[in-house]
């Protein structure tokens, strides 16, 4: 899977998204994919080429509580996102969209971004 | 036996009435709606300085962007408060608040509380509460508290989401909060009277105190399933109502191009230098002058209809979860709470009189509206004072219910109270009220009642009414006791406190300073 920009990524067809919430400060998170809780920390890309699917990450809690998201395997690392519940933004709501490509775009595409195949041993900066 | 009643219903109601004539209190429906944007770009920065400290990568880059656009439609509020909606929701963000501590301890002079509230600020407390509006001059006292921890990183800018997020993280700081230190001046004593100079003319009292238990933190495992339900199928609309917002501002050709300037510059100018140097600071002061040039870009687009219907329905809905967020912290805030303080208060007519109070602290019922208050306290002399036999003072108990009358926020709130107090011995009492020459000014002296050993009974009822959303608070009081000796309102006095909140002040002046 590829990051194509933030909280929007690219992947091939049925690839596993694993994805971790560490949260802090008392706050309490809801991750949904395709509009369902996610069951654990995984999940799959559908199964079709151009299929979208979107997660949404919900976080409440008292002010400073915060949520690390961690999003793998991007780039061959992880990517990684920050909510926080601050005064103007007691409840923060972040929405990650994932596209499915055929193996050989998602190939090219990351030929593209000069990174290689997805496999790898990247640092998790998730950063070009 | 004598029996005293004390009324303050008259001078304080006067001296409400003063109040207002003196200048207006912020309206809520001022013409001119505050201007909220540099607090909101605050917001902002301090969300990236956190996640800077995670530390995430690209933590200024993650703040703004695709799938994150809440923080960009709460500047476009703040931007167009005039809109009633906005402006309210602005308010209520900004009026939510954690805990609060206000007042002076009860044997100083100016105080209006019989029992001794317990929680400690985290940031900063003052409290100016003024007494003796009848015939005898009564002290008008300063109070500053202070959470050494709290005080040290308001002083090094951190704003309140810094705090709570520290304390949260690091179990040293967590424990340090627990301290919190105060000093009361009388501003009616030394050399200018009426005058706040902190001199040690003035120092009318200082404590210390430990909390001991403390649940009344909404970041505690025992309010996790209250914030739980705010994640429930019935706030669906509002987690709706981000995403709208969040793909309305994505359809708006000009937003996008906006926010992928902002982007390409804020990885230029803040990511790689930070990259490079850590200096998460130096980050910050740039992310903020960049956030406030590219923001007043944005605002001066016209909104497209479909956003502006997406703002709304996105007020709308923080509204309601903000309402939801402060009945969370107006419970957490009546968790039980144990506290030890140690208090010494300074008067010339008697040596310096110490004491060390218990103070418990619960929320009564299911919805804990009720608030339950006992102290048990012990008072001495430095040394005995002329005219007693011994240096101890006194053995008290107090208990205290405080209820709000209604539901609606801000409340008035009715108090009753009573205190037993066990004198031992002989001794004498400052009666608080500094000796008024014939020409009407304050000589600086005070005077010395007896009490005689045995036990002193007071009641107390007070009515605390709130002036919304000024931070004001006038609380008006009845006491009886069987004895005068001890009773601040010896006769017909009244007393009237302002409590005044000045975590609310901080983070304003954080957000006028960034």
């Amino acid at each position: 899977m590829h990051r194509i920009q933030s909280r929007t990524y690219i992947g091939q067809p049925s690839e596993t998204v694993s994805v971790n919430t560490t949260v802090h400060g008392g706050g309490q998170v809801s991750v949904t994919v395709g509009g369902q809780p996610l069951a654990g920390n995984q999940f799959q890309l559908p199964a079709t080429a151009g299929a979208t699917v979107r997660m949404q990450i919900a976080l409440v809690g008292p002010q400073g509580a915060s949520c690390v998201v961690a999003i793998a395997v991007v780039d061959g690392g992880s990517d990684a996102d920050f909510l926080l519940c601050s005064v103007f933004n007691p409840a923060p709501v972040n929405f990650y969209d994932f596209s499915v490509a055929a193996a050989a775009a998602v190939a090219t595409f990351a030929t593209a971004k000069d990174l290689g195949p997805t496999v790898g041993t990247k640092s998790p900066t998730g950063e070009k | 036996m004598r029996r005293v009643l004390a009324l303050s219903f008259a001078a304080a109601l006067a001296s409400s009435a003063a109040v207002h004539a003196q200048g207006p209190p912020p309206s809520t429906d001022s013409a001119v709606a505050p201007d909220r944007r540099p607090a909101v770009i605050v917001d902002i920065v301090d969300a990236a300085r956190a996640a800077a400290t995670v530390p995430v990568p690209t933590p200024f880059g993650l703040q703004i962007g695709p799938g994150n656009r809440q923080r960009v439609a709460m500047y476009l509020m703040a931007a167009k408060a005039e809109r009633s909606a906005y402006g309210a929701l602005l308010k209520a963000l900004e009026a939510a608040r954690v805990d609060k501590q206000v007042g002076s301890t009860p044997n100083t002079n100016g105080s209006t509380s019989l029992a001794m509230k317990g929680l400690a600020p985290r940031i900063f407390g003052m409290a100016v509460e003024r007494g003796a509006l009848t015939r005898e001059v009564s002290g008008t006292s300063l109070t500053f508290r202070a959470n050494p921890v709290g005080l040290i990183k308001a002083l090094q800018g951190s704003g309140l989401v810094d705090l709570n997020d520290a304390y949260s993280r690091d179990a040293v700081e967590r424990f340090t909060s627990r301290f919190s230190l105060a000093a009361t001046f009388d501003i009616s004593r030394g050399a200018e009277p009426g005058v706040f100079t902190g001199g040690d003319q003035q120092l009318a009292a200082w404590s210390a105190r430990l909390t001991v238990i403390n649940r009344r933190d909404p970041a505690s495992p025992a309010y996790a399933t209250q914030w739980r339900t705010l994640l429930a199928p019935d706030t669906a609309p509002y987690r709706g109502s981000v995403e709208a917002l969040n793909d309305a501002l994505g359809r708006w050709a000009a937003y996008t191009t906006w926010e992928t300037q902002l982007g390409a510059a804020v990885t230029t100018f803040v990511e790689m230098p930070f990259a490079a140097n850590h200096d998460v600071e130096g980050a910050a002061s740039v992310y903020r002058n960049l956030l406030a040039e590219h923001l007043r870009t944005l605002e001066a687009l016209p909104l497209p209809p479909e956003v502006t219907v997406a703002l709304d329905a996105y007020a709308r809905e923080l509204t309601q979860l903000q309402s939801s967020i402060d009945q969370i912290y107006a419970f957490a805030g009546k968790g039980s709470l144990l506290t030890i303080d140690w208090s010494t208060v300074r008067d010339k007519a008697v040596p310096d009189l110490n004491t060390g109070t218990l103070i418990f602290e619960a929320g009564l019922g299911q919805s804990r509206k009720t608030d339950f208050t006992v102290n048990a306290s012990e008072s001495f002399y430095n040394s005995v004072p002329t005219g007693a036999v011994h240096a101890l003072k006194s053995v008290n108990v107090t208990t205290q219910l405080e209820h709000p009358l209604g539901s609606a926020l801000p409340t008035a709130t009715l108090t009753v109270a009573a205190r037993y107090s066990y004198l031992p011995y002989d001794t004498v009492s400052s009666t608080g009220g500094a000796a008024v020459s014939a020409a009407g000014n304050a000589t600086g002296t005070t005077t010395v009642g007896m009490a005689p050993k045995g036990s002193v009974a007071f009641v107390q009822a007070k009515l605390t009414i709130p002036i919304k959303d000024s931070g004001l608070k006038v609380p008006l009081s009845v006491t009886a006791s069987n004895r005068t000796e001890l009773i601040k309102e010896k006769d017909v006095r009244g007393s009237v406190g302002i409590t005044f909140d000045l975590d609310t002040f901080v983070s304003a002046f954080s957000g006028q300073r960034h």
